[in-house]
């Protein structure tokens, strides 16, 4: 710890190998991190691993726009983190499992709410299509009785 | 050599993946789907259990079931509850007979998986709310948020006090109201407390609430 400006900073391995020097403010979002950080385990470099470097770049970006706009309006937040999700299906189960097992509350929570609005109002014939890759002659085929049944009302 | 069903499963399958991508959603882990249910109101989430073997586990072991996101809303309810006040006769609501479900839900849900949240509204007998109560402490609940209307007064089941991994407890009485167990025991028990909030209590052979909070050790360390 020579200067004052390396010792704020971290460097975030990815899976991947790249290496990312982030703020420590910043990669203590991730309380996986956090931990490392106050148990005083973690070395100047902090490998994270089954987070490759584009994702890990995503999240990073996220928690700095986080750390950044504390004081901003939580309208200006909340725009940019549903812009922020509103992405492909391969690229939001990556970033799920790395807010998950990273443990980043806000990300985690902003992820979730936006798959949550995905499956909202739509019938279980829908989600089967949308996400669970069915047909539609299998849905018509399987649990076709149990179906009918569970898409009534309870009232 | 390939069989004709074969063939088509494979062309079905590309097709498949093209078309609607793989099922990702069914690897995300257990608790980030509760996360991701708990957003949704409890009729879709029921609903998803029927999607797969997969999602009927989640759904039997979902931990915060929340029964005040139904159709039946909180306006309506209390409009019977006025109507049922005033006559002093029972009166069947359409919401008594639409939280009937509450209790085959818990009957159903995973014997191992504990509850986090039981949170309801509806106008039972006491011997149902008994139950639900005493289902709700078996399974180790945090958060006991209920809002009741029942025939009678009722005794708060003493099994209340004594669960140790309650954590928010409250109780709003619409109608007649609830005594509570005696002081002795409400003294030793609540010990993992930190929000209390009971509505109608009424006070029989019992000084005041006051002499609760005065004698009793949770509420300062907690409160």
């Amino acid at each position: 710890m020579s200067s004052s400006l390396e010792k704020n900073m971290l460097i975030l391995r990815s899976s991947d190998g790249e290496e990312f020097i982030v703020p420590e403010v910043v990669a203590v979002m991730s309380k996986a991190i956090k931990n490392m950080v106050e148990d005083e385990c973690a070395s100047n470099t902090i490998p994270v691993p089954n987070v490759d470097a584009n994702i890990l770049a995503m999240v990073i970006e996220f928690c700095k726009k986080h750390d950044e706009s504390e004081a901003e309006a939580a309208s200006d937040l909340k725009t940019f983190d549903s812009e922020f999700v509103n992405r492909g299906q391969e690229a939001l189960y990556d970033l799920i499992t790395a807010a998950n097992f990273r443990d980043v509350k806000e990300l985690l929570d902003a992820l979730c709410q936006n798959v949550a609005e995905m499956i909202k109002g739509k019938s279980v014939h829908h989600i089967r299509i949308q996400f669970l890759g069915y047909q539609l002659f299998e849905i018509l085929t399987s649990n076709f009785i149990w179906n009918i049944w569970c898409d009534r009302d309870f009232d | 050599m390939e069989t004709r069903s074969a063939k088509k499963k494979r062309l079905l399958k590309t097709e498949n993946e093209t078309e609607t991508g793989e099922d990702w959603i069914s690897d995300l882990p257990d608790a980030v789907l509760h996360h991701i249910l708990f957003l949704l109101p409890i009729k879709s989430i029921a609903q998803t259990s029927v999607l797969s073997k997969r999602w009927r586990s989640i759904w039997s072991s979902f931990p915060d079931l929340d029964f005040t996101t139904t159709t039946n809303s909180v306006g309506h309810f209390s409009s019977t509850i006025i109507k049922y006040s005033s006559t002093r006769k029972r009166v069947h609501s359409p919401l008594a007979q639409g939280m009937d479900f509450i209790i085959p839900v818990l009957a159903l849900r995973d014997k191992n998986s504990d509850l986090r949240i039981l949170r309801f509204c509806a106008q039972l007998s006491f011997s149902r709310l008994n139950s639900l109560i005493r289902c709700a402490v078996r399974r180790n609940v945090q958060e006991l948020d209920i809002e009741v209307a029942t025939d009678d007064y009722f005794n708060l089941p003493r099994c209340v006090t004594t669960c140790e991994s309650l954590r928010v407890f409250k109780l709003k009485s619409r109608y007649p109201g609830f005594r509570l167990p005696p002081l002795s025991i409400m003294k030793s028990g609540f010990q993992s407390l930190h929000t209390l909030s009971l509505s109608l209590v009424i006070l029989y052979q019992q000084s005041s609430l006051v002499d609760l909070f005065t004698e009793s050790s949770f509420l300062f360390s907690r409160s």
